[in-house]
């Protein structure tokens, strides 16, 4: 077992909570729809990331590509009626963004990261990879801490908040830099493979 | 050829490495500079002048009158009684005098968390609404009386549109500009008190409730 991995793992799942706590998720996770559609493009990327595992087993590697390429097709029409579904109901493309993009695009890119944290367990990682993730995900949970010592802060008008020039904004303004640090991690992730 | 695919390959590869470990060093150090700069601010002190607000006295004319109604069901039906008892409430304007009144300086978080405390206005438009469609059954006349309330309700928005304002643009108010508006969530606090006791002053006089 890889103990730097399952501290990764560890952390990543904190972040991922920690995460859904701020910004009150109102999702239901009991709901199978909702668990299959967040964990749609995280697995589809999981499963081009192992896509020449099963290279030995022609059988097993005929049966792979062709989930994959079944989970690669679905992304895309999930990934583009998300965009057009945003986009048309919001009045201009910062309004979007705010209103469901950086929320859901976070939890996703989230979601990858704890997949490929779980499977690097069980496998010889790169330190330097783990090494980024480890301080990316300790500085947003500690970053989601500063957001519940704010006093006063509200979580109900939260959303509104984001788009005011205010003492508050910068709370949300994180979130779109999370998403950037998180994807930054996976971009090294993917090219870094040992 | 394979081999200067390689090296090309590492190259790029090395580059990418670089640029990420930037980007990422850059964005901590654009978290640590936003920090420093929001625990600045949020503990910024604003003075306040000409604090007159101190006078609890009034309170208790209002205390007694809701005493009143509350011992004395007048000509309302039980149902009507009950509901105007429900939505008959003081404490939190009490509550919010006690803690702001005597105030004479403020952090900028302060500020906050007294938006925060006073931003029940929907509420509060909602439950003068509901008690004023139960007294316009006793008494018409009442009718006239909801202009005066949605006035004081006005004036209220107003004071928290002005502590709204404050907090939108914390790093533009300075201390001689500030402590004007800083006022207003003592005025925010008194026209919720004027709402009250319109309202409570319309329950006795539509239900003709005597002491």
């Amino acid at each position: 077992m890889n103990k730097r991995s399952l501290i990764k793992f560890i952390l990543v799942l904190i972040n991922m909570i920690a995460t859904l706590l701020v910004i009150k998720a109102e999702i239901s996770f009991t709901d199978p729809l909702t668990i299959l559609l967040f964990s749609l493009v995280p697995i589809t990327l999981v499963m081009f990331y192992y896509r020449k595992s099963f290279k030995n087993y022609k059988k097993f590697q005929f049966a792979y590509d062709v989930i994959l390429m079944i989970l690669i097709l679905a992304s895309l029409i999930f990934v583009l009626y998300f965009a057009f579904t945003v986009l048309n109901f919001s009045t201009n493309i910062i309004e979007a963004e705010y209103s469901g993009l950086y929320f859901f695009t976070y939890i996703v890119v989230l979601m990858t990261l704890l997949l490929f944290s779980f499977f690097d367990i069980f496998k010889k990682t790169n330190k330097k990879n783990d090494i980024l993730v480890i301080i990316i995900c300790l500085v947003t949970i500690l970053m989601s801490l500063r957001v519940y010592m704010i006093p006063g802060f509200n979580q109900d008008i939260f959303v509104y908040y984001t788009l005011s020039n205010n003492i508050y904004s910068y709370v949300s303004e994180f979130y779109v830099y999370f998403f950037i640090l998180n994807v930054l991690a996976i971009i090294h992730y993917y090219i870094n493979k040992v | 050829m394979n081999y200067s695919k390689e090296s090309f390959k590492y190259k790029i590869k090395k580059e990418v490495n670089k640029i990420i470990i930037v980007l990422v060093t850059l964005i901590f150090i654009f978290f640590a500079f936003v920090n420093v700069k929001s625990y600045y601010y949020l503990n910024k002190t604003y003075k306040i002048s000409g604090n007159d607000y101190n006078n609890f006295s009034r309170f208790d004319e209002l205390k007694n009158n809701i005493n009143i109604i509350k011992n004395n069901q007048g000509k309302y039906s039980n149902e009507d009684y009950s509901l105007i008892l429900e939505y008959l409430s003081y404490e939190d304007v009490l509550k919010d005098a006690e803690k702001y009144f005597n105030k004479n300086n403020y952090f900028y978080k302060e500020i906050n968390s007294a938006y925060f405390d006073l931003y029940n206005y929907y509420d509060i438009a909602k439950k003068g609404e509901k008690v004023y469609k139960l007294l316009v059954k006793y008494d018409y006349n009442i009718i006239d009386n909801l202009n005066s309330y949605y006035s004081f309700y006005d004036s209220y928005n107003s004071s928290l549109n002005i502590i709204r304002n404050l907090i939108d643009n914390p790093y533009h108010i300075n201390n001689g500009t500030s402590s004007y508006n800083i006022l207003s969530i003592n005025g925010a606090i008194a026209f919720k008190y004027f709402m009250v006791k319109a309202l409570v002053n319309d329950i006795i006089e539509a239900g003709d409730i005597n002491e």
